[in-house]
This record gives C-alpha cells, structure tokens and sequence, in this order.
C-alpha cells in the first residue's frame, strides 16, 4: 500500500513527480505533459521506462516564467525558442 | 493550499454543478459515496480489513435514508464553505422567460476553480502517467466510479486507456485487488446518471444544438430564452436586455462577438444568441441562448 506525499512533503523536496506538480502548481497535467514533451521543463529520466521526476524548484519558476510570458500574448513556440536562449 | 480528506477531495469533484436545492437522483448517487469515503478515510491510517467486512460497512454507509442524504450534504457542503472551496450560483436556466415569471430559482454548486483542477488533473496525472498509484487515488477512482462521476471527468480515450491500467492495477496493487471488485451503486442513480451525460453529449455536438434550437424541451438547461424589452429592438438593445438578465443572476459574461448573432463566454461557456421569436397568445421577441461548440 503507499499513501500520497503530504504538501508538506512535497513543498520540502528536491524532486517531485508530474501528479504533485500538478497539485502544487494547479496547472492543467496535459499543459504540463506538453510544456515537458516540448523540452520547456526540465525532468530527469534515468531509463525510457522509468517515471520522469522534476526537480521542484526549477520546474516550479519555469511554469511561472511560461505563464507570464503566455500573458504577454506571446505563442508558445516563441516562448519555447526564449527559454532555449 | 490546504490538506483536504479523502471525503472532502471527492465532495468537491462530485457536488461541482450539481443542483444545490434539490436532491436528485445523480446528487444522491454523490452523497451516497460521500458517506463511504469516511469509511475508506479511516481504513487509510490502520489495516485494511477483509473484503467481506469492507463490503459490508461500505454497504452500510451507502444505506442512507433521504433526510440522512440532507444531513450529511449540509455538513460537507459546511465544512467545504469554511474552507471556501464551495459555494452556490443561479443555474443558467433561471434566467429563462419561463422561470423569471414564475419566480423559479435554481441554484448550483460550483467547486473552487483552482482546488477543482488541482484535485481531478493531479489524480489524471497520477492514472495516465507509468508509476505507481497511491491508495487515495485507487480510492478516489473506486469512488468515481461507483458515483458514476467517472465518466463525466474522463474522456473516452481515457477511459480506455484507464481500463488497461485497473486490470495492472489488480496484478499490482492489494488495495486495488481488495476494493474494486467491491459494488454499492444502486442501480437507478447510476442508470440516471449515465442517461443523463449521454443526453447532454448528443445536445452539445453540432447537430444536436441546432435539433435544441426547433425543439428546447429536450433539454431546457441548453436552450435558454431571453426576451427582448420591446418588438423590434435593434442588435444592442437586445444584447443589453440579455446582459442585464444574465447579470442579474450573478453570472459572468464577457461578449466575445457583437453585432446580429452575438457570442458570449457565459461562466466559462460558450453561447450565441439568436434573435427568435416565441409563439405564446402574443408572440414575444428575444433571443434563444444555443451552446456555441467550438
């Protein structure tokens, strides 16, 4: 049997899986698949099979930086060419 | 970001747009699981027992009487607003001719925006992605389930997809293995439930909202008639009467197009509304409000 992370586990960790990213930053999880399977967030995989996990902090302010340069009216493949600058 | 229990998780994805006065048949169904997700709640922190057992108290749980259902929704939907995660909004059709003149209200529960897609897309996440599933997602999914909320938050892809993933979750998971095979739905309020989403998929495809439009009785809550101040008004003296209207009952409306057939974002919904005419002893003027698919 395993139980969910409490928060306050989740908001203390180095890396977080793609659910409790989800629940910590309230983002749409096919938003995120996307952002992720776009290069836009960074993850660690250490095989194809193996769930991919995010390193919290980083992943947390990309989605910050996404979503305020979504507000600025930029399309999402010139924030993607940003973020690669 | 609060920690919610088990119950109030699933309080909050299966009361969302549910009629608040009323206790319906799919409300039941939700209140009925409601009630069980306290049992399930306090299994979690000890063991688990056998399946018989489980089944049992589970059955016992969902055995509620209507008056009990009335309870137990007053002290959720308590303990939700307290956190203010919950609250009740005017449904769409209470703005209709039909029921602003006889003074019919109908209002709705809508679940906090933000909390709502934290809940449901983490626990998506959670299913579609490899790993493994915790045992509140399995509980919350047995849940879903057996409140037929299921299929309103799951796509049909999903669905099948989610049906390869329990059969692994049997192979995998003992709580998966000891709960799902577990039944306490009652045969009418799932039946209703599943009627009720086929009968709205229909009449939000194409075809189906223009077949609304010549015959609204199939289904009022998506064909809604407003009618205009006076024979004839011109295109923004009849938006203005629609505005005023839906404003008057608290809803959100944004106009996204003017001009004849106007486009309005109405509560994160899509509607036009056509300029019709209602044939009554004397005919009325107005417009009818048609879900827009994009």
């Amino acid at each position: 049997m395993s139980r969910q992370r409490s928060m306050e586990k989740i908001l203390t960790s180095e890396y977080v899986s793609i659910g409790e990213l989800v629940r910590i930053t309230g983002v749409r999880y096919s938003t995120l698949k996307f952002y992720t399977e776009e290069g836009m967030l960074p993850f660690e995989q250490e095989e194809e099979k193996l769930t991919r996990r995010f390193p919290r902090e980083k992943a947390v302010s990309r989605i910050e930086e996404i979503r305020l340069l979504r507000e600025q009216g930029l399309s999402v493949p010139t924030i993607k060419e940003r973020l690669i600058e | 970001m609060s920690e919610l229990t088990l119950q109030e998780r699933f309080a909050l994805v299966s009361l969302n747009a549910q009629d608040s006065l009323h206790l319906t048949a799919t409300k039941k169904a939700a209140l009925r699981c409601i009630s069980a997700a306290r049992i399930l709640e306090e299994y979690m922190d000890s063991l688990w027992p056998s399946q018989e057992v489980l089944e049992e108290k589970l059955k016992n749980a969902v055995s509620l009487s209507s008056h009990e259902l009335k309870e137990l929704e007053a002290k959720i939907k308590n303990s939700l607003e307290e956190k203010q995660l919950i609250r009740e909004i005017p449904n769409l059709l209470a703005c209709d001719l039909d029921y602003v003149t006889a003074a019919v209200n109908i209002f709705e529960y809508r679940s906090d925006e933000t909390e709502y897609t934290r809940q449901t897309e983490g626990m998506r996440a959670e299913l579609m992605e490899e790993g493994n599933i915790s045992d509140e997602v399995i509980c919350l999914l047995w849940l879903l389930r057996e409140s037929s909320c299921f299929y309103d938050l799951f796509s049909k892809s999903e669905q099948d997809y989610l049906s390869s993933r329990i059969s692994e979750l049997y192979l995998h998971s003992p709580l998966a293995k000891l709960l799902l095979p577990i039944e306490v739905h009652k045969g009418f309020e799932a039946f209703s439930h599943k009627f009720l989403k086929k009968k709205e998929d229909v009449f939000t495809t194409k075809t189906g909202t223009g077949l609304l439009f010549s015959f609204p009785f199939f289904e009022r809550s998506q064909s809604i008639f407003i009618e205009a101040d006076a024979w004839f008004s011109g295109d923004d003296k009849r938006l203005e009467a629609v505005i005023r209207r839906l404003e008057s009952q608290q809803h959100e409306v944004h106009v996204l197009r003017a001009g004849t057939v106007p486009l309005l974002k109405i509560d994160n919904f899509y509607y036009e509304c056509i300029p019709t005419q209602r044939a009554m002893k004397v005919p009325i003027q107005g417009v009818r409000l048609r879900r827009y698919v994009m």
